[in-house]
């Protein structure tokens, strides 16, 4: 196959060192290359190393217990980084709690974004002007952020989408469509966002494969002996869930991939909610492809990626065909780039694309490891907190670090005899911003027997005080459709 | 006219057409309601004004002593068809029309909230005429202050979409709309044509036209001699019209456009020096019209200047 890749080679390491974290990476800075002659150094796309605020710069209310440890202090470390988080709604401080949703920015992200459109916003890829070269030097040094956030093997293998639906619907649309034939069978989960179920579903009436939908253990997990048990040599693909979006539960990816190789199946792991919230390296997971939205990891929206064992890419077709995605163009037919090239047609995100590499960037100089450590503190504090409110059905497993229960940090609930919206528009009174409805999982909460419910999901920037003004306002909500 | 075949067909009719609400259910005349009867339906201002005076959180327990006071539905009213989209909870509205032309409306919800926003809604439009609630704006929606955008058009606002649904409703209890009740239809028998449904009672009409308007067209068609070639799809008036005429004036002809083609040329031939075509400009066969229309056109040409021959050879 013909080849085109027009991006510029990236030659140079500066190895930095976070002052905050200890983790040490390497950045690039470009160096002059025959494709990049008017590159200059210094330039100001250069990602600039993320500056936290200190320790003391913002500390919220105190917080309820004295059990302080020095994960605690991360939110309140990051805080003053995000700007829309110190804001009244209805005159009370906001508190945040729909990260599930979406998350917020921080400035760093938003000075990356703002950089790149008031400094050297240009096409990429195309033009040899001083302008666009920067774009694309920014652009393609921002896929090796991405990649080295998930510990690809090379750029390469990072497909810039829109979101994470986006790529699903990418690999249902090329891969799925060559590979997947009447009578195949495609394996899925109850708890699926419907992003990783209506694709299939499109797919399956095009071509007559079959799906299958793996139940729930009765502590509300993936019921992986069910998952056993539908696994046969007629599955093709395991499309699966990294961490639930309502349940909240954690999924054993190496088993289902071992699972997977078993029958020459492949995985497809949706990780948008375990991309922005722990370390996350595809090497060790295993699967064959993996999907994130950027706006769930402090990146702007219309940014998100696919990543793919480079072999794999290399063996989908084309899906959206049109500018860059080309090798050479001729009036009756085409010839196409490389992965990931291939699937990148037409003018890209630019700026979102940048910010979702300084996104990647502002989080490893946290450390995903201290995100993770923070996260499952204050994850197992919403949830010990919330069930402790009277008339409370949380959904998904409680954490149990003993027998090595993992919940991520966000609790989907329904309160006795009270709506989820209900619950929902009063707290809203009060400032505090949670979601209510199916959260995208249908199918999840009809298995379950319930027609809506409430959702608080935290991030790096929520503090137990937070927390604590939540479950307050809860209880004071729930008195309030009592009273009346 | 409330046939159970023409419920049927209403009923398909607004499926088909998206018109969710009362798609299975037949209107029903309940005639023991009166005006009276129904809640006197209160001005939106008037009940906003309550809304407004309180504050916070006593809006939304304003609205839930709404709710409650809601008669809740049975399940057999809970049901798909009467669902309003469009709510993060579950909305179900139904709409009668009393015996003295004004609606009832019905709602309830698995939500407090949506239920007082749903109570609050037939307070406001109960009693009103189906016209009336018609022209009930949407901006009335933000006098309640629950929200900033309770106006907008969006998927998501429940309040909006409630509001939509009942005039929906009242749409097809418009009298007039009772074409959604019955499919049109003509029935003809040796002795007469009967038509059911306000479509074919219309179009029925047209069987009957205008003597006056017969007469003034013959008259003129003949003194002129002019030939006439309409298409199937010409306004019934028009047809209604031309048919009455041609019993007395045999050069009008109403067909598909080849029949109209043979005949243009026919007319032509026998001397006919002006033709007037009625065509539907959808109608394709224009393309194969054009050379015939052409041709007419010189047959004509060419008859009339045998014509001038034959009157220079006769002087």
């Amino acid at each position: 196959m013909n080849t085109h890749i027009s991006q510029p080679r990236l030659r140079s390491y500066h190895f930095r060192t976070s002052p905050e974290s200890g983790t040490t990476f390497a950045s690039r800075v470009p160096l002059l290359t025959p494709q990049t002659k008017h590159v200059s150094h210094g330039s100001p796309f250069v990602v600039e190393w993320p500056r936290h605020a200190s320790r003391n710069s913002h500390v919220l209310s105190v917080c309820a217990t004295n059990d302080v440890s020095i994960e605690t202090d991360l939110a309140s470390e990051v805080r003053a980084d995000f700007p829309l988080l110190d804001q009244e709604v209805y005159g009370k401080p906001l508190v945040y709690l729909d990260n599930a949703a979406t998350s917020q920015k921080p400035k760093q992200v938003l000075d990356v974004l703002a950089a790149y459109y008031t400094g050297y916003n240009s096409n990429v890829h195309r033009g040899v002007h001083n302008l666009s070269a920067k774009s694309t030097t920014a652009y393609e040094q921002a896929r090796e952020q991405v990649a080295r956030f998930v510990n690809a093997d090379s750029w390469k293998e990072i497909v810039y989408t829109r979101n994470a639906s986006e790529a699903i619907n990418l690999v249902a649309n090329t891969w799925g469509a060559e590979n997947i034939g009447e009578g195949d069978e495609i394996v899925l989960s109850v708890m699926e966002h419907h992003s990783n179920i209506v694709p299939w579903q499109l797919l399956a009436k095009r071509t007559g494969a079959v799906l299958r939908f793996v139940g729930l253990t009765e502590d509300e997990r993936l019921d992986m002996e069910e998952l056993r048990g539908l696994v046969n040599s007629r599955t093709k693909l395991i499309s699966i869930a990294h961490v639930s979006n309502t349940l909240g539960c954690v999924n054993p990816v190496e088993e289902i991939v071992s699972l997977a190789k078993e029958v020459d199946a492949k995985v497809l792991l949706d990780a948008c909610q375990s991309v922005p919230h722990m370390p996350v390296d595809v090497q060790a997971l295993g699967c064959d492809w993996l999907v994130a939205s950027g706006h769930k990891m402090c990146a702007p929206t219309g940014i998100g990626f696919l990543w793919g064992k480079y072999e794999l890419l290399d063996s989908m077709p084309p899906w959206m065909g049109g500018g860059e995605m080309i090798a050479d163009v001729f009036l009756e037919e085409s010839t196409y780039a490389e992965p990931p090239s291939r699937f990148e047609a037409g003018t890209p995100a630019i700026g979102e694309a940048i910010g979702l590499g300084a996104a990647c960037e502002y989080l490893s100089a946290i450390g995903m490891d201290r995100v993770y450590q923070y996260e499952t503190e204050i994850g197992e504090y919403l949830h010990q907190k919330l069930s402790e409110v009277e008339g409370i059905r949380i959904y998904g497993p409680a954490p149990d670090s003993s027998s090595g229960i993992e919940r991520a940090a966000l609790c989907s609930f329904t309160a006795e005899g009270v709506h989820a919206t209900d619950l929902a528009t009063i707290l809203d009174q009060s400032g505090i911003a949670i979601r209510s409805g199916h959260h995208c999982t249908q199918p999840l909460h009809r298995h379950l027997g319930i027609n809506a419910t409430a959702r608080a999901s935290l991030y790096v920037y929520n503090t137990r005080a937070e927390v604590d003004a939540f479950v307050e306002g809860l209880r004071e909500t729930i008195s309030f459709f009592k009273d009346i | 006219m409330d046939s159970q075949f023409g419920t049927r067909r209403a009923s398909m009719f607004c499926k088909q057409n998206n018109l969710s609400a009362l798609a299975s259910r037949p209107l029903v005349y309940a005639a023991s309601v009166t005006r009276e009867d129904a809640s006197r339906n209160i001005a939106f201002e008037e009940l906003a004004s309550d809304f407004q005076d309180a504050e916070g959180t006593e809006r939304f327990k304003l609205l839930i002593q709404y709710a409650k006071n809601l008669e809740p539905m049975s399940d057999s009213e809970r049901a798909m068809e009467n669902r309003i989209m469009g709510c993060t909870s579950q909305v179900w509205i139904t709409a009668e029309l009393g015996a003295d032309g004004s609606i009832i409306y019905r709602g309830d919800s698995d939500s407090d909230i949506s239920k007082g926003l749903c109570a609050v809604l037939i307070k406001c439009l109960s009693g009103l005429t189906p016209l009336e609630v018609l022209e009930v704006p949407t901006e009335k929606l933000s006098l309640f202050g629950f929200s900033e955008d309770a106006a907008t058009a969006s998927r998501t606002n429940g309040f909006y979409n409630m509001l939509e649904a009942m005039k929906k409703s009242a749409r097809l209890l418009t009298p007039g709309a009772g074409a959604a009740s019955v499919f049109p239809s003509l029935t003809i028998s040796a002795d007469a044509v009967t038509a059911q449904g306000d479509f074919a009672l219309s179009q029925a009409k047209f069987l009957e036209p205008d003597a006056a308007a017969v007469d003034r067209l013959v008259e003129a068609l003949s003194a002129k001699k002019i030939g006439v070639v309409a298409h199937f799809y010409m306004d019934p008036e028009v047809q209604g019209v031309l048919s009455a005429a041609a019993k007395r004036w045999p050069h009008i002809h109403i067909s598909d456009s080849l029949v109209m083609a043979d005949r243009a040329v026919g007319m032509a031939e026998a001397g006919y020096v002006t033709l007037r075509v009625f065509h539907r400009l959808f109608c394709l066969p224009s393309l194969h019209w054009h050379p015939v229309r052409l041709r007419a056109r010189a047959l004509v040409r060419e008859a009339a200047s045998r014509r001038l021959a034959a009157k220079a050879l006769a002087t």
